[in-house]
């Protein structure tokens, strides 16, 4: 029963979603919108979960306070901090805009560029035309980037037919391979799931 | 040989200043380099100009801030046609922080008159990535029962008719993810849909525009910079064009000389015995 009953579940609530969306039955739309609606309240409540996890995790670790326990100590703080923000002042108040605008912007900004010094170091280091698939990814890499940025067209009018060659010809047919293999390879998971062979969801690995 | 030795073995940091320079410089003096206009941006440009006064759209605003350099330009840009043309934008987002970004984009066009729930709205953060939407998509007002700002969604006169998205004449969607849940759970509404993208993953959506399944998307920064330039009203996309260029340069004179010395030193170096080449 305790992988009877999930597998059942899984295969009803697939067929409900899969009926729906193929034939529009009155009766089916008003249990799939209640389905997906559970689905959404799943998805916060695991947003709420993971949450308090974090929050267990990193007060216990406080507790057995060592050097590094200083970084669990900030991430608490700013979590409270911005909680108590968000729900106690206000999501239009001062001190919450303040911490979007001012700390989390400006850092997840931050962040994310530190990923540019890499890149450049990377294409020092790294990128080498050590055999004909890597010089030909290197070359298209590279006609790509005069072709997209206004620098190349200025050296040359045609960089940006090229690149366009390049995304519309080169790269369309191997997206749509991967695409079409992809939708495949989908549909034939999910019949494995609603048919019941498949319980890796059920967390006890394919049977 | 010597010198390109030393090339091959140049520190870091001399890399890490010629970055920083690269994109200082031009930020701070721009260079004016000409932006001509792609495929793309010209044909959501098209459609999204083929709306009329009072028509209304469901705006996602899925981006991270993170991700926000790439596609802020574009969102901003997008919004002032869309108010320019005297549409009306419904704010949705799947992303945590998304709820704030759409605050920040609507402030300024709050300030100049656009008035909260008749002219848009922000229905704020709904959690469940492409359930989400396709709930949103499916009956909006069940979705949000309450906007981002506390006021109850039935009351805004904004969504007034609006039960699913069938019912509005567009969607437009910015997101640092892929386009494939937006192309699978929005198609079936039968209305244009117009995808921002940042630069890694619109190569990925290609397919859907070139099969009529994408209205339109923008790529990047120049996607931005690109609509700016139709909206003849230039702004942060252009600005951070020359330093984009300066950028590019830099990384592909990196792979070209780390290349040279690569080859240039490479039969200089002791093989050992029994690596793999």
């Amino acid at each position: 029963m305790k992988r009877e009953v999930p597998v059942a579940i899984s295969a009803l609530v697939g067929l409900v979603l899969l009926i729906d969306y193929f034939f529009k039955i009155p009766s089916i739309r008003t249990m799939a919108t209640e389905i997906q609606d559970w689905g959404l309240i799943i998805a916060a409540f695991a947003l709420a979960l993971a949450a308090v996890n974090l929050l267990r995790i990193h007060v216990s670790r406080i507790g057995k306070w060592n050097r590094n326990s200083i970084h669990s100590f900030i991430l608490v703080a700013a979590m409270l901090i911005t909680v108590f923000s968000g729900i106690v002042l206000g999501r239009q108040s001062k001190p919450f805009d303040f911490i979007f605008q001012a700390i989390f912007n400006p850092l997840a900004s931050a962040f994310y560029a530190m990923t540019a010094f890499h890149l450049a170091s990377a294409s020092y280091r790294a990128f080498r035309a050590k055999n004909a698939q890597a010089a030909a990814l290197l070359i298209a890499g590279v006609l790509l980037m005069l072709g997209r940025a206004p620098i190349g067209e200025a050296m040359w009018s045609r960089f940006p037919k090229i690149a366009d060659w390049i995304m519309g010809v080169v790269n369309l047919a191997g997206s749509r391979g991967i695409l079409i293999s992809t939708a495949v390879g989908m549909v034939g998971v999910s019949l494995r799931v609603l048919t019941g062979i498949d319980r890796s969801h059920l967390g006890g690995g394919a049977e | 040989m010597e010198f390109f030795k030393r090339l091959g073995e140049i520190d870091n940091r001399v890399i890490y200043i010629l970055l920083i320079l690269s994109l200082l410089i031009p930020l701070m003096k721009p260079l004016g380099l000409p932006i001509s206009v792609g495929a793309h941006t010209r044909r959501s440009f098209s459609v999204i100009d083929k709306l009329q006064a009072g028509d209304r759209v469901i705006v996602d605003i899925s981006y991270s801030v993170s991700g926000a350099a790439d596609v802020q330009p574009q969102a901003v840009a997008i919004l002032k046609h869309l108010f320019d043309k005297g549409a009306k934008a419904i704010f949705v987002t799947t992303v945590t922080e998304g709820p704030m970004i759409i605050e920040s984009l609507v402030k300024p066009w709050e300030q100049a008159g656009k008035r909260y729930g008749v002219d848009f709205c922000n229905l704020g953060f709904l959690a469940g990535g492409e359930n989400a939407i396709a709930m949103y998509c499916r009956d909006i007002k069940k979705a949000y029962p309450t906007d981002y700002r506390g006021n109850a969604t039935s009351e805004l006169p904004v969504l007034e008719g609006i039960h699913s998205a069938g019912d509005v004449k567009m969607y437009i969607f910015f997101s640092t993810q892929n386009s494939d849940m937006y192309v699978r759970q929005v198609t079936q509404y039968k209305i244009p849909i117009i995808g921002g993208l940042i630069n890694t993953i619109a190569p990925q959506a290609e397919p859907y525009v070139n099969a009529g399944q994408l209205a339109g998307i923008l790529v990047g920064l120049r996607g931005g910079a690109e609509y700016e330039i139709l909206m003849k009203s230039p702004g942060m996309g252009v600005a951070s064009m020359d330093a984009q260029s300066m950028g590019h340069l830099l990384i592909i004179m990196s792979v070209v000389l780390g290349n040279l010395s690569y080859f240039l030193t490479r039969s200089a170096k002791p093989v050992k015995k029994g690596a793999v080449k």
